[in-house]
């Protein structure tokens, strides 16, 4: 009787919701609740899913969007507008840092 | 945006200054407890936003949380304004007055055009379209279109077609005059060449009728020169155009007289009385004057036009000008001049389209007048047409 192959490294095995996602061919993040970023160049940052403020300074500002924590570096930032699940970033955004 | 910028403005909103504390655990409270914050920013320390006047209200339990010391450092809209102002009763009662009227003047005719017409005048048809209740100032409301439409036809029978259109404040009226028929051209009557003047014919040329004249004939004013009647072969006579040319030598006599001594009519003073007209009604500005004298009143109208569209808003003047008689005596210079203005206008008129041969001009002064009087003899085409009093009788040719 052959042995099933063990896996090399641990991969995290998928959530329900994204098996549903996949299997349904529905939208990233429509069930698996991830944060939605629209940018405007680098003027405008619309981020849908915030869940909260880490960090917030005139070169850098930290959202916490429950999964990834999103830093945005640049200069003259400042949050626009902020509410319980959005918050829209203008200033001149250098760059965005992903960070789990 | 401009419109939530107007939302903002109504409502009120704060900008506030937050120090100390901390500043991102600040943050997420207000958006934890539904306190919406814009146009944030942090300098040196510093954090700056605005909120709704309404949530600054719910700020403090949040920023006392955070250990923030928040104040407010501006504010902005109308709350505010209001509260500034609260003691300016005028200011209110203005601005309710003016919506007032607004409110009431939007339910008004405002304007009423007339367009389409080319006989009758405009006068005319606002006049038939006031009786039946569209004029300037008329309630909307009011105003039945079919039945007007139809009342109009009525009353203006010579017109094709009427609609009117009410757009907003404004009723547009469009009319399509009916087209007459052209009048039925009878044949013309026959028509003699006859004398003006007297005088002694000199040439005649018949270009068709019968001559009734010869040259060298002495002619009286009103004697046939032309008959416009032909006879024919079989002794017949039928009527015709008599058409032709005749010259005469006559005689004319032109005076002018200018009397020395002239009454006229001084304008003493001139009274004025105006009246505001809006929206059909008449205001006087003003008591009307008393006018002992004669002479009329003079009325003129004017309106307020806003890009060629006439307004409900105007002002009428009515104008008397009380005269005096007065008298005036003119030098001989003045007479002679004002006769000789006379003179020549009537020599002008008289004598255009001739050729003179003697003139002889004698002016006269007199204790009353001045006096000029001219006698000329002149070549000219004599022959005016006129309508035939009957069919001439010619001799009977014999064979």
């Amino acid at each position: 009787m052959s042995k099933r192959p063990r896996r090399r490294s641990r991969e995290a095995a998928p959530s329900i919701s994204q098996r549903l996602e996949e299997g349904l061919e529905l939208p990233r993040s429509a069930l698996h609740g991830n944060a939605h970023i629209e940018l405007a160049g680098n003027q405008e940052a619309v981020v849908d899913g915030c869940k909260g403020v880490l960090e917030y300074d005139d070169s850098c500002i930290r959202l916490n969007t429950g999964s990834l924590v999103l830093r945005f570096t640049g200069q003259s930032l400042s949050i626009q507008s902020m509410q319980l699940n959005q918050a829209i970033i203008t200033g001149t955004i250098a760059g965005i840092e992903f960070t789990t | 945006m401009l419109l939530l910028r107007l939302i903002r403005f109504i409502f009120g909103y704060v900008r506030f200054r937050a120090v100390d504390g901390f500043p991102e655990r600040f943050i997420n409270l207000c958006a934890r407890q539904g306190i919406i914050l814009w146009d944030l920013q942090r300098k040196e320390g510093v954090l700056q936003a605005n909120t709704s006047l309404q949530h600054y209200q719910k700020i403090r339990p949040v920023a006392k949380k955070s250990g923030m010391h928040v104040r407010a450092s501006e504010k902005h809209g109308l709350p505010f304004f209001l509260r500034r102002h609260r003691r300016r009763i005028g200011l209110v009662l203005g601005a309710m007055c003016f919506v007032g009227a607004l409110i009431f003047l939007s339910t008004r005719i405002w304007t009423v055009q007339v367009s389409g017409n080319q006989q009758m005048t405009q006068a005319e048809v606002l006049a038939i379209f006031s009786d039946l209740g569209v004029y300037s100032g008329a309630r909307r409301s009011q105003i039945d279109i079919d039945q007007v439409e139809n009342q109009a036809i009525q009353q203006l029978p010579n017109l094709n077609w009427v609609t009117l259109n009410i757009h907003g404040s404004s009723a547009q009226i469009e009319i399509r005059e009916s087209n007459e028929p052209p009048p039925v051209k009878n044949d013309p009557p026959a028509m003699d060449i006859v004398a003006a003047h007297d005088g002694l014919l000199l040439t005649l040329e018949t270009y068709s009728g019968t001559a009734a004249k010869q040259t060298g004939d002495g002619i009286l004013a009103g004697d046939v020169l032309i008959y416009g009647a032909v006879q024919n072969l079989d002794g017949s006579v039928r009527p015709q155009q008599a058409a032709g040319y005749a010259v005469a030598r006559s005689k004319h006599h032109i005076t002018a007289t200018q009397p020395l001594d002239a009454e006229y009519l001084q304008a003493v003073q001139t009274k004025n009385h105006y009246t505001l007209l809006f929206f059909g009604l008449e205001i006087p500005l003003g008591p009307r004057p008393d006018t002992t004298q004669g002479g009329g009143w003079h009325q003129q109208e004017r309106w307020l036009e806003l890009r060629a569209i006439s307004m409900p808003l105007g002002i009428r003047r009515q104008s008397h000008t009380e005269y005096v008689p007065k008298e005036y005596h003119f030098t001989e210079t003045q007479a002679s001049l004002l006769a000789l203005e006379d003179f020549n206008h009537t020599y002008r008129i008289e004598l255009q389209n001739t050729q003179v041969e003697i003139a002889a001009v004698h002016p006269k002064l007199t204790d009353t007048a001045y006096t000029i009087q001219g006698e000329y003899t002149v070549l000219e085409n004599i022959g005016v047409p006129q309508e035939s009093k009957g069919l001439p009788e010619f001799p009977t040719t014999e064979e």
